[in-house]
């Protein structure tokens, strides 16, 4: 039979838990300051631990094989759309009027009404942190 | 201005959405995202540009 580790259970069950846990601040508080930099802090550790546990051989090598690396012509999709992403949020941003002028602040604001939602926002955002210092 | 402004972020989500079907379909031709990411990562400057984005979006959007 084979053997299932639970880890990966925990961690989802545990960021499930710390999303429930920001999602129920409310942001310009000390609560709100606290959770946030826990799990920055914790981001910080966990590549702290990464670059003095293996000397040499660090984790995200990995990432540096040839084969994995896309064209520049196929990643320049990408990169146009996230240029045109970043253009539009400073237009926005700068463009005056909030509410005729949305930016993605603005959206996530709106969104953030529902705890619920600013949960799943915050698992989002925790999830793309464990995959950027994954070791 | 508000539909037009809307509109635009419509347009590049849908375009995002294109993109990803796309790298599914044909990888050669526009690479899948997570190997943009990984590219970006393989490189210090980016790797830490990218972790800084992501602390300053959590720390934006629900400490700020």
């Amino acid at each position: 039979m084979r053997h299932v580790s639970p880890a990966p259970a925990l961690g989802v069950l545990a960021a499930a838990a710390g999303s429930v846990l920001v999602a129920a601040t409310t942001p310009f508080t000390p609560a709100a300051d606290a959770a946030v930099a826990a799990a920055i802090g914790l981001a910080v550790l966990v590549l702290v631990a990464q670059a003095v546990g293996t000397p040499g051989v660090h984790p995200w090598s990995r990432w540096a094989g040839a084969g994995r690396r896309p064209t520049r012509a196929a990643a320049a999709p990408w990169l146009a759309l996230f240029a045109a992403a970043a253009a539009w949020e400073l237009f926005s941003y700068f463009a005056g009027r909030r509410a005729a002028h949305p930016t993605l602040s603005s959206a996530y604001d709106a969104l953030a009404q529902w705890r619920a939602a600013k949960a799943v926002v915050v698992f989002c955002w925790l999830a793309l942190g464990w995959y950027l210092v994954r070791a | 201005m508000t539909a037009l402004a809307d509109s635009v972020w419509i347009l590049l989500a849908v375009t995002g959405a294109v993109l990803w079907v796309g790298s599914r379909a044909a990888p050669d031709r526009v690479a899948r995202p997570g190997a943009v990411v990984a590219a970006v990562l393989a490189n210090r400057v980016g790797r830490a540009l990218m972790l800084s984005a992501w602390m300053f979006a959590g720390w934006h959007f629900f400490a700020r």
